[in-house]
């Protein structure tokens, strides 16, 4: 895998990267808790969430970036980019029972500087974004 | 909400090596996180076995984080950055060093930045990730 295969003869600035849609569950973020060995009381322990600013339990921040991920490789037809650059904000948490909906819009073709560079939303059910940001893939 | 370990953030030490986790990436671990995400299994398939998805460097710096007590238990995730380099494959082991990026307070909020860098077993670095956190106040 020494470079990126990218039809980039078919990337027009504009165009929107497939939605990657996923319903987020308790047993999840549980189950996430164990596999990343993160069990931040935020994430797993009811009674500690529900008197925190969050007012209940919240998903891992990073369980969504799946997806978001997943939206840029769908565009590209591809399971990985090298020289990927990923540039994340969390704007709000994502809780269990969430629908989250990720994908982007291609901001940029640089010729030039041999990238695309592709705005990153992730909103939830209400359509409100609950993270953004910025995904640069070089063209090879 | 206090953090898991009483570290005072004025004793985080900018630039100290939190040291090195390691961790083998077996078929298994790669499965079990395809299964909690629901990303399809069949995506991820390379000419030689499973890689691991790019956002399942999280699970590894998450990972080491814990495993060198770094005191952010607590701590809202603010920001990510990431650069993929290579991808990093099934039965391979990575290791992940932790450095104390930055720390500054804005807004009454105290934040840390820790830079991750995962390598291989020959050395060579799979991706490189920079965490923003905030501390918990």
């Amino acid at each position: 895998m020494s470079g990126n295969i990218i039809d980039v003869s078919r990337v027009r600035i504009g165009d929107v990267t497939p939605d990657v849609k996923y319903a987020i569950t308790k047993d999840q973020i549980k189950d996430y808790a164990v596999l990343s060995t993160d069990n931040n009381p935020l994430h797993v322990d009811e009674e500690f969430a529900k008197d925190t600013m969050f007012k209940g339990i919240i998903a891992h921040g990073t369980i969504p970036l799946a997806y978001m991920f997943q939206s840029v490789y769908e565009y590209f037809k591809c399971a990985w980019l090298k020289g990927l650059k990923f540039e994340v904000k969390f704007i709000a948490p994502v809780r269990p029972g969430d629908i989250v909906v990720c994908n982007g819009q291609v901001k940029n073709v640089n010729a030039d500087q041999g990238n695309i560079v592709i705005d990153l939303y992730c909103m939830n059910q209400k359509n409100d974004k609950v993270i953004v940001g910025e995904a640069i893939v070089p063209m090879q | 909400m206090a953090n898991l370990d009483g570290i005072d953030y004025k004793n985080l030490v900018v630039g100290k090596n939190m040291g090195t986790y390691q961790c083998n990436v077996s078929r298994e671990l790669i499965l079990n996180y395809i299964n909690n995400t629901g990303l399809d299994y069949e995506k991820f398939i390379l000419e030689n076995g499973l890689i691991a998805p790019a956002a399942m460097v999280f699970v590894f710096t998450l990972r080491a984080i814990f495993a060198n007590n770094i005191p952010i238990g607590g701590a809202v995730l603010a920001g990510h950055y990431l650069e993929c380099i290579e991808p990093i494959r099934e039965g391979r082991n990575v290791y992940i060093d932790v450095v104390i990026k930055d720390k500054y307070i804005k807004k009454e909020r105290k934040y840390v930045l820790l830079d991750f860098v995962v390598r291989g077993d020959d050395g060579n670095i799979n991706v490189v990730n920079t965490m923003r956190a905030i501390w918990p106040q």
